[in-house]
């Protein structure tokens, strides 16, 4: 009962904070010193949003490919990683220093590099996404190996286990958790990098629709695809919580 | 099916836009929408760039043709960047400074004390450094502020008093959104700036190896942009229907503006004088913003051009 109690706390604040939000931006929108082009009222957002839903699925198609790619490719180099510098200090000692040198690129500027290298077409957004976000989860899951290795390493010795069951069986298990939070980030990455992306060069995909109405100054449909953009993190990052709570059962009742 | 079937055996090709899709390019959607490229046996795609370099992509081949600009061009050839001008867009620089009316400034001699708000590229630097001189203005005095891709109406709210832009463009969102605003333009100041732009330019490889191919892709984008000439409503509505995430009534007063200018002064669309390339490379030498040592006019290539007067296509 508590538990529900703090769950219906939590939900409340967060639905205040959004009707402050939207509030505000009402009031502002309504001032006559803003002029439309500068912020225009959510109801015009929400009506271009509607007008244009067509043509801003046809771009949403676009991103969603090379989201899906992008994430899907990130994953499994993650996984291939993480378990390569489990079984390997040296890689891993090497791993980390890429990682390291993988987040510290200013990626604005290497986007258009990638262009001039891979062309236009979905490459260079797969590859720009592979750079953001296979990171978090190879860094995470990494991370909770060891971690399961140094809480269970007793355990595997007791049972006798040898390496590769020891890790099949108790540390891949117990670092689940670890690699759906990395997941939980890059999700939402994933899609901000293609998106990002395209604004740098492109044929089709949110991010030329975005530009397209930033250079004509329709700011409307700038916050219409913001809007979109947003929603379906919230929405990919509910379905990633939902599939861990499914495939973690045994942690029903923990805080994830 | 039979769609799939015909594009195969079109020839690809990938045009580099310089920004996004305005009515600079409208010949170019023109022809795509009335299917020109297709009659010519081109199966074309645009891409719109922001930020990287359309010029080196047409250089490595990644893109057969691209828009680009003079400075732009000149600076890629100082470099070996093996890239030629195969037609100017519009005749004309349609570009000017601009600052809303209530800004007080008169002419070139006001922007001293004022805050320019451009890209910060080294170009804007030389170009008003030398026009203020010439107006005997203290360039001094001026301040440059670096708004990036930020455009005209929202960035002169609050960050600066003045700015460069397309008169076809941002000039006419301006008299859309009724804001009154004040322009001196390039072309008006000094004959060096007035040259063609945007120019749309190829790679020196692609022309050693495909010159008809560039000739049916001229030969549609000039009949593209003299349709836009003629009837730039039409025209306008072409666009609209590639490029439904602009602005309509935007890209119709915007054609409207623009078609005297796809051909103004000029024995067809496209025309390139070559004078105007040396004359641009030779002023930016002289300040230092380029180190150029080559004739300019070998860097444009009239010769794929269909020489079609305006007014004699049926």
């Amino acid at each position: 009962m508590k538990a529900r109690n703090s769950v219906l706390a939590k939900s409340l604040t967060t639905g205040l904070f959004f009707l402050a939000l939207i509030a505000l931006w009402l009031t502002l929108s309504n001032s006559t010193a803003v002029p439309e082009y500068v912020l225009p009222s959510p109801g015009r957002v929400l009506t271009t949003l509607l007008e244009d839903k067509s043509i801003l699925w046809s771009h949403a198609e676009e991103t969603l490919k090379e989201w899906a790619v992008g994430l899907g490719l990130s994953v499994i180099l993650a996984l291939m990683l993480s378990w390569l510098a489990f079984a390997s200090s040296k890689f891993s000692a090497f791993l980390q220093r890429i990682l390291v040198v993988s987040q510290s690129v200013p990626y604005l500027t290497i986007a258009p590099l990638l262009l001039l290298w891979l062309g236009l077409g979905a490459a260079p957004k797969i590859v720009l996404i592979l750079l953001t976000c296979t990171f978090p989860v190879a860094q995470l899951t990494l991370s909770g190996l060891i971690s399961a290795q140094k809480e269970f390493a007793i355990l595997a010795t007791v049972l006798r286990l040898e390496k590769q069951r020891a890790l099949r069986l108790i540390y891949v298990p117990a670092a689940l958790p670890d690699f759906f939070e990395g997941v939980k980030i890059s999700v939402t990455y994933a899609f901000v990098s293609s998106v990002m992306a395209e604004l740098i060069g492109s044929e089709a995909g949110l991010g030329v629709y975005l530009s397209r109405a930033q250079s004509a100054y329709r700011t409307d449909r700038v916050m219409a695809a913001v809007l979109l953009i947003v929603l379906f993190s919230l929405l990919c990052t509910w379905c990633v919580e939902l599939i861990s709570k499914k495939v973690l059962f045994w942690r029903i009742n923990q805080s994830v | 099916m039979s769609n799939l079937a015909l594009a195969a055996t079109l020839i690809p090709i990938t045009v580099a836009l310089d920004w996004t899709p305005n009515t600079n390019h409208i010949g170019l959607y023109v022809a795509q929408a009335k299917g020109l490229f297709t009659k010519q046996g081109l199966n074309v795609r645009m891409v719109q760039m922001r930020q990287t370099s359309t010029t080196q992509l047409v250089a490595v081949e990644k893109a057969q043709f691209g828009i680009s600009f003079l400075s732009d061009v000149l600076h890629a050839r100082a470099q070996k960047i093996p890239v030629v001008s195969i037609a100017g867009m519009l005749p004309e620089n349609t570009s000017c400074f601009a600052w809303r009316a209530s800004t007080p400034i008169e002419n070139v001699k006001g922007f001293e004390g004022k805050r320019y708000g451009g890209w910060g590229s080294p170009e804007e630097e030389a170009t008003l450094r030398y026009v203020m001189k010439n107006s005997n203005a203290d360039f001094s005095k001026l301040k440059m502020v670096t708004t990036g891709i930020s455009d005209f109406l929202p960035s002169t709210i609050k960050n600066a008093d003045f700015m460069w832009i397309f008169m076809g463009w941002d000039g006419v969102r301006a008299q859309l959104e009724k804001v009154a605003i004040k322009t001196i333009c390039l072309r008006d100041i000094d004959p060096v700036f007035n040259h063609p732009s945007p120019l749309l330019i190829t790679s020196e490889g692609y022309i050693k190896e495909n010159k008809l191919l560039i000739k049916k892709f001229l030969a549609a984008t000039a009949e593209g942009y003299q349709f836009a000439a003629k009837s730039p409503l039409e025209a306008a509505n072409l666009f609209s229907q590639l490029v439904p995430e602009t602005d309509k009534k935007l890209v119709e007063a915007s054609a409207r503006t623009l078609a005297p200018e796809y051909v103004k002064k000029v024995p067809y669309w496209g025309y390139q004088e070559l004078a105007k390339f040396n004359a641009y490379a030779k002023w930016a030498n002289e300040q230092r913003i380029l180190d150029l040592k080559e004739d300019a006019t070998q860097f444009a290539n009239n010769s794929f051009l269909p020489s079609v007067p305006l007014g004699t296509r049926p």
